[in-house]
């Protein structure tokens, strides 16, 4: 009984860490733009197919797909800062790149149904049936890759934020976008920065979790759906909070499979998100901002 | 006007409010006699908005009493502050801005409808009735503020003096017993300010009671029944204007350079 | 103090905002006149389900622009609403054995409740978050429908539903419901020219101001969000007696996305806006058929194009061409 605990609590970490690659990046964006980009969503099922086709179409290694996957997410992260954001960004409202964004969602999505039809695609890598154990543990190859890949990240990410100059200057924007402005650096160069790093690691995400999803043009919805739970649990735009919510989400999340069925998950992390937002609408960690009058 | 044994129209006690580390105001107290301006000046960064922002409730004091006409405030959400009589304006301007002049004006009616609620569907005699009222008394606010001309015009596209202006209308339009200006005249040029000057002396002379945020001290002592200096979120000087101009500690930490 | 101007009469203001201009008497009757003859020009059963379905699209964007485009309050659970309209109504008729009027009122009137609390719930809540817990109580519901088998059936749905009786010809139908759509429109255009219209306005521009001036923000956000919602939930009621049978898979939380569509092509803030863009949804994806089901891409493309190059939608290009020609013909 303890054993399975701890195996299941094992699995809630690799899920949390991978629903931590794709909140990260909702959370990134929020901090310097205060906007959402739905179409974050697809980005994490486009990372996924296109490492699909990597390994099936074209035989190259898993790994290689993984890189593959964060270039195309990062492609695409460029393609709908450039398209969207930019041009309406200080045209001051917060509905307007969102919707635009639902529209870009709702467009990629039922383009990739065209072209790829609703029929589950199976996605196995070698990595996948390798299993190892640790005494009556057990992990398969494949989340042990999604533990280093989403640690790495997460790790290679705090760096950068903290101790790199172009990190330091992108914290400022998120603080307050006009001290960074006398950093000597223009805001939208470092927007565009952010939006390229955080839809590379839904692509990324989305290779990751390919294995484990099952792989149709909607796989990103129930993704995402989760990410902007763990988003506002975490706190929007908190990065510390956003990785412990999505630990939390990915833990609760597997413990619920064992004791209710699956379809109820999704009630479970909602119902959490909705207490959350009546109780403390800042997030777990974010302390009470008032507003400057 | 009013003698010193008029109960006050409004009373703060020992008001605190911190955000972070900061003590935005700490520990203040005052009274206001009724149909009274009193002017609130000190430094950047003094509390004055603080204050106006506790009085009006945009934020919740950590500690202290308010009363209002005999109303415990502490307790109150802003808009039922706004309902005993209390309105405001704001230091950076809070317009519609995408509503016009009028509409502004008209949603400030937004306490005085006498509508029966069927009507609000079927509209009946009565929502007539309402509605011709009210755009009268806009009319009249606006035409008291030299806006009625610009009626139609978004409040957006405005002139940065008009949209102060505006403001103290729409502020108006609710019928306060006080009102709480923070910086009026702040980015006015001379005529400007001479023109809210005008309006101000004309609602002084009405009795309406008022709490003036102001750096310009030629306004502040040309209005001011009384002066409260703020430091620091605390009470460095309460008095007359005259009194002001002749006490220390305000000419040391403040004045001096001013009125020298 | 003959420095400040004396009052004046109320007549040089602007016109009162009930204006005239389209649908004025004219237009509103040309239209009504449309609408009655489409179905009989539609003869076959394939055009009178599209206009039907044209009509319960009408009522379900004038709910969410109410909430969206009036009250500014940013709502993704339009689809939760219509499926709660819908299985409350139609559950209570099935297993109650209400009949199916009060049990259209009972349907409006739960989405309508539900709506309230959720604003409620989340009334704290600016922008985003609202976006997001809507859009999470979409989910939810939409699992609730599915997973609540012994209520619902889940994944089965409900078969053999009818409409009410005296409307099971698809022509009387479309007159029923198409009689609701005009009794919103007439209804939120009242109630939008009144004091409410105002004051909805004041919330959505600033809810700090609007508090100044003692609007209680938390109370009509709810208040939008429960006439809104339980807008959609009548469109809800009267949509299984078209549709025969009744499954969670109608009110998927991406159907939202489709009201909303409707209401930016149409023309957020307006009510001409919603009826337009729900029209011309409805329809074209019809003119499209040739290209396989491209339904939902029109609607993407359709609402990130709107977004970016035509902010006023349909309603705001038509107003700004009239507009145009009317000063040509000044000048
Ligand atoms: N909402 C807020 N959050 C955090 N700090 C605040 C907030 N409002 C005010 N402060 C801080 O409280 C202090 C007092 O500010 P306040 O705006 O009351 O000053 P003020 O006297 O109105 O100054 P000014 O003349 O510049 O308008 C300042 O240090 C300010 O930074
Ligand atoms: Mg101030």
């Amino acid at each position: 009984m303890f054993v399975l605990a701890v195996q299941q609590g094992l699995n809630g970490l690799v899920l949390g860490s991978l629903y931590v690659l794709v909140a990260l990046g909702l959370t990134l964006v929020y901090g310097v733009l205060v906007q959402i980009n739905f179409a974050h969503a697809d980005f994490v099922m486009i990372g996924a197919f296109s490492a699909y086709f990597v390994t099936h179409a074209l035989h190259g290694d898993y790994l290689l797909s993984l890189a593959a996957a964060g270039a195309v997410g990062a492609l695409l992260g460029y393609l709908v800062n450039a398209a969207i954001f930019a041009p309406l960004l200080g045209k001051g409202s917060e509905l307007r790149p969102l919707i635009a964004t639902i529209g870009v969602s709702v467009m990629l999505e039922n383009g990739a149904l065209a072209l790829l039809g609703p029929v589950p695609y199976a996605f196995a890598t070698r990595y996948s049936a390798e299993v190892i154990r640790f005494g009556p543990l057990y992990l398969t190859a494949q989340s042990v890759i999604i533990l280093a890949v989403a640690a790495t990240a997460i790790v290679l990410l705090h760096g950068f934020l903290r101790f790199t100059f172009l990190g330091k200057a992108l914290r400022a924007v998120a603080q307050d976008r006009e001290t960074a402005g006398l950093m000597g650096i223009a805001p939208d160069r470092l927007i565009m920065l952010t939006f390229i790093i955080g839809s590379a690691l839904a692509g990324l995400g989305g290779a990751l979790l390919a294995p484990v999803l099952v792989l149709t043009p909607f796989a990103g919805t129930s993704v995402i759906v989760k990410a902007f739970a763990i988003v506002i649990i975490g706190g929007f735009g908190n990065i510390e909070g956003t990785i412990l919510a999505g630990l939390l989400v990915g833990l609760i999340e597997a413990m619920t499979t064992q004791v209710l069925d699956p379809g109820l998950i999704d009630i479970v992390v909602f119902g959490l998100l909705l207490a959350m937002l009546v109780i403390r609408p800042t997030g777990l960690i974010a302390e009470r901002r008032e507003e400057n009058v | 006007m009013t003698g010193p044994g008029a109960a006050p129209l409004l009373t703060a006690e020992d008001l605190h409010k911190r955000f972070g580390g900061v003590q935005a105001v700490g520990g203040l107290s005052f009274t206001l006699p009724p149909a009274t301006v009193l002017a609130v000046i000190g430094p950047n960064g003094a509390g004055k908005s603080t204050l106006l922002n506790l009085l009006s409730g945009v934020h919740r004091a950590d500690a202290g009493r308010l009363s209002f006409a005999g109303t415990e405030l502490a307790a109150l959400p802003a808009h039922r502050r706004a309902r005993l009589g209390l309105a405001r304006t704001f230091q950076k301007i809070r317009l519609f801005r995408h509503l016009s002049v009028l509409e502004n004006v008209l949603a400030g009616f937004y306490t005085q409808h006498r509508i029966p609620t069927w009507q609000y569907l079927l509209h009946g005699p009565a929502f007539h009735a309402d509605r011709r009222r009210c755009r009268q008394a806009a009319a009249e606010l606006l035409a008291f503020v030299g806006l009625l001309a610009r009626a139609a015009t978004p409040a957006g596209a405005l002139a940065y003096g008009e949209q102060r202006l505006l403001e103290i209308a729409r502020a108006l339009a609710t019928q306060p017993r006080l009102l709480l200006l923070d910086e009026p005249a702040a980015g006015l040029n001379g005529a400007e300010t001479e023109a809210l000057r005008v309006r101000l002396t004309a609602l002084r002379g009405r009795g309406l009671a008022m709490i003036l945020v102001e750096h310009d001290m030629d306004l502040v002592t040309r209005i001011a029944d009384q002066v409260l200096v703020m430091h620091y979120g605390q009470k460095l000087f309460a008095g007359t204007p005259a009194a002001m101009r002749e006490d220390a500690g305000v000419i040391a930490a403040y004045l001096g350079g001013e009125l020298a | 103090m003959s420095d400040v101007p004396s009052p004046v009469a109320a007549a040089s203001l602007p016109a009162a905002e009930c204006r005239p201009g389209w649908p004025g008497r004219a237009g509103a009757a040309a239209t009504l006149g449309i609408v009655a003859i489409l179905p009989l020009v539609l003869r076959d059963s394939y055009g009178r389900g599209l206009l039907i379905a044209g009509a319960l699209n009408v009522i379900q964007a004038l709910g969410l622009d109410l909430i969206l485009g009036f009250a500014g309050q940013l709502d993704l659970g339009a689809a939760a609403f219509y499926g709660i309209g819908a299985y409350v109504s139609t559950l209570l008729v099935m297993l109650a054995g209400v009949g199916f009027w009060p049990a259209l009122a009972l349907g409006t009137l739960a989405a309508g409740v539900m709506g309230g609390v959720l604003a409620l719930l989340t009334v704290r809540l600016r922008g985003h978050y609202l976006a997001i817990a809507s859009l999470g109580f979409a989910v939810i519901t939409y699992q609730v429908l599915l997973n609540w088998i012994s209520l619902t059936q889940g994944p089965l749905g409900l078969y053999g539903i009818t409409p009410p009786a005296g409307f099971t010809d698809p022509v009387r139908l479309f007159y029923l419901i198409a009689a609701c759509a005009v009794l919103v429109f007439a209804a939120l255009r009242a109630l939008l020219a009144s004091p409410v219209g105002a004051t909805l306005a004041a919330l959505r521009e600033d809810e700090i101001s609007a508090a100044s001036l003692g609007i209680d923000c938390r109370r009509w956000k709810a208040f939008a969000f429960a006439v809104g919602s339980a807008v959609a939930g009548l469109a809800g009621g009267l949509y299984p007696g078209f549709a025969g049978t009744l499954v969670p898979d109608a009110f998927a939380p991406a159907d939202s996305f489709g009201v909303l569509a409707m209401v930016i092509v149409g023309g957020i803030g307006t009510l001409r806006g919603p009826v337009l863009g729900a029209v011309v949804l409805t329809l074209a994806p019809e003119l499209l058929r040739g290209i396989g089901d491209a339904r939902m891409i029109v609607y993407g493309l359709a609402l990130t194009l709107v977004v970016l190059f035509m902010p006023g939608g349909l309603d705001g290009a038509w107003r700004m061409a009239a507009a145009r020609l009317r000063r040509n013909q000044a000048g």
